[in-house]
């Protein structure tokens, strides 16, 4: 019993930066309609910012996090406005190649740089591990999963609470109504895309003490980003951080009965299951069952 | 359909270069292994090993636009069942060819039609392929029956066609994959050009609504466009399998093989018949270049990656089609069109934003 408590209590904080990397690429699907191939390895990019910068103690490893994200957003800003925005008017393939490829090329870069695998950093937390009712959890992993919810509300209060979530959320039901009421769509794009880029930095940088890090990690954690917004739905923010935390409890737990590699196939097979029974998502929400089918008018920008 | 002067088609300047070009390139392919010595017959059959794997990508990828990545798992059932079929119990290596064809062409149509749930959705296809790429490779690493993490190797003693293997010699290797190219090549020519199967996949590339609304149909198509493309593909596994004579997850189920796929035939032409040829043969040409450098090999095949990537990446950037698309404009240049001229089309608005899904 309480092996497969601590396995759902791992699974549970592991699922909750699922969701943190889920939402980022969640943003940029849901507002662009452009699904980030290279989402992964932004989250490579803020792991290996923060063991470049190999912070010793608590304050110093925050603060190569801060600067790993901004980082990540830094390249992701240059990555929309330089390679991806000039295709957005063709429709999807060139950005899918586009993203596809340079995952391969920051893939390769770090293969370059970093030959050795599995890298990581010492624990920087000021403590060891929380032991409660024969569950014990290190205190990386409880902190990364704390942090992850943390950044998980504060981004909810900025799509849903603020102007500027508000303007998103306007690029993302209605694009003809925002070049309307005069939204600088171009802008919010960039923005968006290097918000979905920072958030998948600092998760990285959050799992490094975690998980050491390889350049092949990458294409693994965008297939799992992507696999959290399919399954969270297209309707809500809320689904795809109900679905991170699914993920990780499933591969927690699905770990108790098969070996690694298997599980990871298992967590694909369910995967198929799920958008063979539900292709809209596991969570939809009410008023989109009720919205006209979308229409595919063009409109003239800029 | 009668049999008139096959040299009524050479009628445009463009035609009569390109005719000329395939056939010096097929003579110069056929006596290649008289010129070089074996080690070099070997990178001539990777050459064209590269090639037939980005043409048949190309048949579903380019021709009907489907950008898969479950090409991975056709590559790999391929090198798989000649390592389990005729490795292990000692099948002939050209029946294990034909059972990884009709299990790569079954799997092909499934997925396709899986996918088709999405509508047409290149991203969701391209992750979802993908998603069934990586699950093949965790499965095949932990399962016996496919060696596991092992791999499996080659065993065995015949030699000749009718085994598929040669042992010294790399040009029984080479002679069968330009066979299988060439005929391929013109079974999908004609495909294309003369069956209604064949013209409705880049109609259904272009636009899906229009095509569904004169009558094709479009997933049924798209999933036949599939099988056949996977299906083809395994044969290339097969190859490249008996050749290196060993087998493992991690030398036939890899995203790179993938990549290297897609991302040879948007460098040479998708949906063009000759980009991805040419686009593979240039890519070995070029591996074997950066080979000659004295750079270490895993960072070799690094370099190659990077150098891919950034390839593409400025290739779509700023809009050019590939190799082909160049060539041929290129060629038009020099020699003229060869047709009367005419008034130019309006040129198409410029920066539009499509609303809706992306398709």
């Amino acid at each position: 019993m309480s092996t497969v408590l601590q396995l759902a209590s791992t699974g549970l904080l592991q699922g909750l930066i699922y969701s943190l990397i889920g939402i980022g690429l969640y943003l940029v699907f849901t507002v662009m309609r452009v699904v980030n191939f290279a989402h992964g390895y932004f989250v490579l990019i803020g792991m290996y910012g923060v063991l470049s910068l190999e912070p010793k103690g608590f304050f110093p490893f925050l603060g190569a996090v801060v600067v790993a994200a901004l980082g990540g957003a830094l390249v992701g800003y240059l990555v929309q406005r330089l390679l991806l925005e000039s295709g957005l008017a063709k429709g999807g393939h060139s950005q899918l190649v586009i993203t596809l490829s340079l995952g391969i090329a920051i893939q390769y870069l770090f293969q370059v740089l970093h030959p050795e695998p599995f890298e990581t950093i010492p624990n920087p937390y000021p403590f060891e591990a929380f032991t409660s009712s024969g569950v014990t959890i290190s205190a990386p992993r409880m902190a990364a999963g704390v942090l992850s919810l943390v950044l998980v509300l504060a981004v909810s209060f900025l799509v849903y609470r603020t102007r500027i979530g508000t303007i998103i959320r306007g690029c993302s039901e209605s694009l003809n109504g925002a070049i309307h009421v005069g939204i600088n769509v171009r802008r919010v794009y960039r923005l968006t895309f290097a918000l979905g880029c920072g958030l998948a930095a600092v998760a990285g940088g959050l799992l490094l003490p975690i998980q050491p890090v390889s350049p092949a990690l990458g294409l693994e954690l965008t297939i799992k980003a992507f696999i959290v917004v399919v399954i969270g739905g297209a309707g809500s923010l809320w689904g795809t951080v109900a679905a991170g935390v699914l993920l990780g409890l499933a591969e927690a737990l699905g770990s108790l009965y098969a070996p690694g590699t298997f599980a990871t196939a298992l967590v694909y097979g369910l995967f198929f299951l799920v958008i063979l029974v539900r292709p809209q998502g596991l969570v939809v929400r009410a008023a989109s069952r009720i919205k006209p089918a979308e229409t595919s008018t063009k409109v003239g920008v800029g | 359909m009668t049999l008139r002067n096959p040299l009524r088609y050479l009628d445009t300047p463009l035609r009569r270069v390109n005719a000329v070009v395939v056939t010096v390139a097929l003579l110069f392919a056929l006596v290649y292994p008289y010129l070089v010595p074996p080690p070099m017959v070997g990178v001539g059959f990777v050459a064209l090993l590269y090639a037939l794997r980005n043409f048949t990508w190309n048949i579903a990828g380019g021709y009907v636009g489907q950008l898969s990545l479950s090409h991975i798992v056709a590559f790999g059932t391929g090198a798989f069942s000649v390592a389990v079929l005729t490795w292990r119990h000692e099948v002939n290596a050209w029946i294990a060819l034909v059972v990884g064809v009709l299990i790569s062409a079954v799997v092909g149509f499934l997925i396709s039609l899986l996918m088709s749930r999405f509508g047409v959705n290149a991203f969701f296809l391209a992750l979802g392929t993908l998603a069934l790429s990586l699950a093949a490779a965790g499965v095949a690493a932990s399962w016996t029956f496919l060696g596991d993490t092992n791999g499996i190797s080659y065993s065995g003693s015949e030699e000749g066609f009718a085994h598929l293997m040669w042992y010294i010699d790399p040009s029984g290797f080479y002679y069968t994959t330009l066979g299988f190219l060439v005929v391929i090549t013109i079974g999908i020519a004609a495909l294309m050009r003369f069956t209604h199967f064949g013209r409705s996949l880049p109609f259904i590339r272009e636009d899906p609504v229009i095509a569904a609304s004169m009558g094709i149909k479009v997933v049924r198509n798209q999933a036949l466009a599939m099988a056949l493309s996977m299906g083809l593909t395994s044969i290339a596994g097969t190859l490249i399998a008996q050749y290196v004579q060993i087998v493992s997850y991690e030398s036939v189920l890899t995203v790179e093989i993938g990549v290297a796929m897609m991302v040879g035939s948007i460098i040479g032409g998708a949906g063009t018949l000759a980009g991805p040829i040419v686009a593979g043969i240039g890519i070995a040409v070029l591996e074997e270049f950066l080979r000659s450098f004295a750079v270490s090999s895993a960072n070799v095949s690094s370099y190659t990656q990077i150098a891919y990537a950034v390839v593409v990446i400025l290739l779509l950037r700023f809009g050019t089609g590939g190799i082909m698309p160049l060539w041929e404009a290129g060629v038009r240049r020099v020699f003229g069109t060869g047709r009367k001229p005419v008034a130019p089309a309006a040129a198409e608005p410029v920066g539009e934003l499509v609303d809706g899904r992306v398709g």
